[in-house]
């Protein structure tokens, strides 16, 4: 089992915490995880990405240059990694900003990840959590109980009831779009 | 600080500052020393002095900090001064591309010092090498007493991995009691006691040419060659014991990958990926850069037909296999700031075999 | 030297190597008789120098842990020192072009941090081992192989330089003053914080072959003459204490008093 999944957004919108909760939960599960984000200015303001590996063995290579899963939080994030996704792949991406939907040989859901937050929590924050929720609510690449320890390791104590109510939401967002295909 | 290190000296650089801002977390809680110095120049001299004063001492840096050590780097050398610098490499040169990656130091490591000297230089691919030669380094550091580098790039540094902080190692002491000659030995590649300030040894420290006792010598032919000599031998008469490789898929390859750090991680790929299509290929990872791993490269010539050496540089290791490999090399180097793909590397190892 | 105090000097050694008439010979005995008034421990003792003649005063002279390194670095390798092993006593002794040229960034901030650690600047006012070229302590108008014309550039002030970087004691004495000078050694050594001494200590073969001071005698009469203590500066104009050398011991308070303006009895340069 190799799993290589993406996210991708903008500065600020939290996808590299997205990727090291990812990381750090799947380490907790028991699976080799290796992350890589994108580093320096683009990390503040503008595109940004973390990739994450997931292994039941050692990881060969730790990078991602082509895709199984695809989360994406912008529009420009999704036109921008949507070449690296492997043909058959999974696409996520937030609906608050999608302005097109892409066509190809892909399974494509846009969800609503923002919306949830902000109609949950009154705003953006934990949009990013929500969309994890659905990745791995869909693909079941890590369990939620591990993402739920790693949530209480990584963030801050004051923001966990929030991220783990995020994180429900977002497996529950998920959950029926595993049977792949589009929504 | 599994491996006892006790003092740490840096100055900020990207891409190795996160080492630093751990140490200064961990080191005080540790029972250890952390300062912050006003340069490079500063860091290393730091380290030296604390080294000196008996501590395990290390710092970090990446290109051009590494540039600004290389003097300090020359004392440690020619004091036998045990530390480890830790290179985060980035891409140069000049302040070049700060965030990005590149492994442009490797020259520099051996060479960047004026005179002739022997150093030691690690290439870690993973995190568990981070933490697995780290330890290595401080050992090695302890038993020569020389500067030993750990030569890492952006992309190792920057990565986030599954991986074992273990406990099964042995750690190294550094030998301490003094005969009166702190700075000679009997034996050619010798490493003598090094005993340390308030041992009560009156130490005559100096970067001058100096005999066993620390004296200076500065006009004695002699005693320059063989001061200089036995720094030399101290590390090419332990060749065996400081190379490091892994073969992979080499046994009946036609063409062989040399490669090291990161990139030898996607050459590993690559390889798999084009045996997986039937094609005799393998990989000799350099896990040592210096020494150069001569013999394990010569061993190559007559075994493969061609070798192709991909670099986040040009051709800095290249030039070395070329000095014992007589068969057709191909160097492949890469300087944008990424790393090198596995599918570059799959599509430069097809036009091969 | 007395016979008391050769039990701190390095056996087998047969003279130093400075020149006849250099100030830096005062200055060893003045260092190693601080030493020896205080009853320090001569274990705990680490001499650190950089390059240059006064970087020889410690190294190999004195019989205790010396560590001789880099042009420019003395106070850095000390730092790291002090820091690895606190119970150390840790006594820089270097010149004025190693210091405050090559080794000035390091020496503010050595002064900032307040570590303890002490630094005698053995100051010539040129540098002297690499032949005569001028530094950051020569004087204006100076001849020096690199300013045959006479220096264009005023010198530094140590006291108020390393003062105003946060000395917590700042001396400056001249060879000619042998008890006020080792007296001063002695305070820095107690200071618990980063501390100074400069010391006026002439160059006969290189600062006084070139400005027409060839007798040694004068060129000891120049320095004596020069200094001024800090309580007879007082009060009088920059032109009055131009080229002299204000002589005495200053604290960060002489900072307080002069409001961030001027220090009381510092010279003007």
């Amino acid at each position: 089992m190799l799993t290589r999944i993406r996210f991708g957004g903008l500065g600020g919108q939290g996808i590299v915490m997205a990727g090291s909760l990812l990381g750090e939960a799947a380490t907790l599960a028991g699976l080799h995880a290796a992350g890589s984000n994108s580093y320096g200015a683009a990390a503040r303001g503008t595109a940004c990405r973390s990739d994450v590996v997931l292994s039941d063995v050692r990881i060969a290579y730790p990078h991602v240059s082509t895709a199984d899963v695809l989360a994406v939080m912008s529009q420009a994030a999704l036109d921008k990694y949507l070449p690296g996704l492997v043909p058959g792949g999974v696409v996520f991406a937030d609906d608050f900003s999608l302005q097109r939907t892409p066509e190809g040989k892909f399974a494509f859901h846009a969800v609503p990840a923002t919306h949830t937050a902000v109609r949950e929590f009154g705003s953006r924050q934990g949009a990013n959590i929500v969309l994890l929720g659905v990745v791995l609510g869909a693909t079941g690449a890590v369990g939620r109980a591990a993402v739920e320890e790693a949530i209480r390791h990584v963030v801050r104590a004051r923001f966990h009831e929030t991220n783990l109510r995020a994180l429900a939401l977002g497996f529950e967002l998920g959950r029926p779009l595993a049977a792949g295909g589009r929504s | 600080m599994a491996a006892g290190c006790g003092f740490y000296a840096g100055y900020p650089i990207t891409p190795s500052s996160e080492i630093m801002e751990g140490m200064a977390e961990l080191l005080p809680k540790a029972g250890g020393a952390f300062i912050q110095m006003e340069d490079e120049i500063a860091s290393i001299s730091a380290v030296i002095g604390a080294s000196w004063a008996g501590a395990k001492a290390m710092t970090a840096t990446s290109g051009p900090g590494f540039s600004l050590m290389m003097e300090g780097l020359g004392y440690a050398v020619f004091t036998e001064t045990p530390c480890v610098i830790i290179d985060i490499q980035r891409a140069g040169p000049c302040t070049g591309q700060a965030t990005r990656v590149g492994s442009g130091d490797i020259m520099q490591s051996k060479w960047g010092m004026h005179g002739d000297v022997e150093i030691v230089a690690l290439s870690p691919w993973s995190v568990q090498e981070m933490y697995d030669l780290t330890i290595r380094a401080f050992n090695l550091a302890e038993r020569l007493r020389l500067p030993v580098f750990l030569l890492a790039d952006e992309a190792v540094g920057h990565l986030h991995e599954t991986a074992e902080f273990h406990d099964r190692f042995e750690t190294e002491q550094r030998v301490r009691g003094t005969d009166g000659t702190p700075f000679g030995s009997a034996e050619p590649g010798g490493v003598p006691p090094m005993p340390r300030f308030g041992d009560g040894a009156n130490l005559l420290v100096t970067g001058s040419t100096h005999d066993d006792r620390g004296f200076r010598r500065v006009e004695e032919a002699e005693a320059h060659a063989r001061l200089v000599g036995r720094l030399r031998r101290k590390v090419l008469d332990r060749r065996d014991e400081l190379v490091d490789v892994e073969r992979h898929e080499l046994d009946d390859a036609e063409v062989a990958v040399v490669a090291y750090g990161f990139t030898a991680r996607g050459a590993l790929a690559a390889v798999r990926e084009l045996r997986g299509r039937g094609k005799k290929v393998g990989l000799l990872r350099l896990r040592t850069l210096w020494p150069f791993p001569e013999r394990e490269v010569a061993a190559l010539d007559g075994k493969v037909r061609a070798v192709f050496v991909p670099e986040m540089n040009h051709g800095q290791v290249a030039g070395e296999v070329r000095k014992c490999f007589r068969g057709e090399l191909r160097s492949y180097g890469q300087t944008d700031g990424e790393v090198i793909g596995v599918e570059t590397m799959v599509a430069e190892l097809e036009r091969m075999v | 030297m007395p016979r008391s105090l050769e039990q701190y000097l390095r056996p087998g050694l047969k003279g130093t190597t400075f020149c006849p008439g250099c100030g830096h010979g005062i200055l060893l005995h003045a260092v190693v008789r601080a030493v020896h008034e205080l009853g320090l421990d001569r274990r705990e003792l680490l001499f650190v120098s950089g390059i240059g003649c006064a970087a020889w005063i410690p190294s190999p002279h004195i019989l205790a842990d010396t560590l001789h390194t880099l042009h420019g670095r003395a106070v850095a390798y000390a730092t790291g020192a002090k820091l690895a092993n606190p119970k150390l006593t840790v006594i820089v002794v270097s010149g004025d072009g190693d210091l405050v040229s090559i080794g000035g960034n390091h020496l503010i901030h050595a002064a900032r941090r307040g570590l303890d650690l002490t630094v005698i600047c053995a100051n010539n006012e040129i540098y002297g081992m690499t032949g005569g070229q001028a530094g950051p302590t020569t004087p204006r108008g100076a001849a020096s192989a690199t300013t045959p014309g006479g220096n264009p550039y005023g010198p530094f002030d140590l006291v108020r330089l390393v003062l105003g970087a946060g000395a917590a004691y700042v001396a400056r004495f001249p060879v000619t003053q042998p008890r006020p000078l080792t007296d001063a050694i002695k305070r820095a050594i107690r200071t618990p914080f980063f501390s100074f001494v400069e010391v006026a200590s002439p160059c006969p073969t290189q600062f006084g072959r070139r400005n027409r001071l060839e007798d040694v005698g004068a060129l000891y009469d120049r320095i004596r003459d020069l200094s001024i203590s800090r309580d007879e500066a007082f009060g009088r104009s920059a032109a009055e204490l131009r080229d002299r050398i204000v002589v005495g011991e200053w604290t960060p308070e002489d900072l307080l008093l002069a409001g961030g303006g001027r220090v009381p009895g510092a010279p003007a340069c």
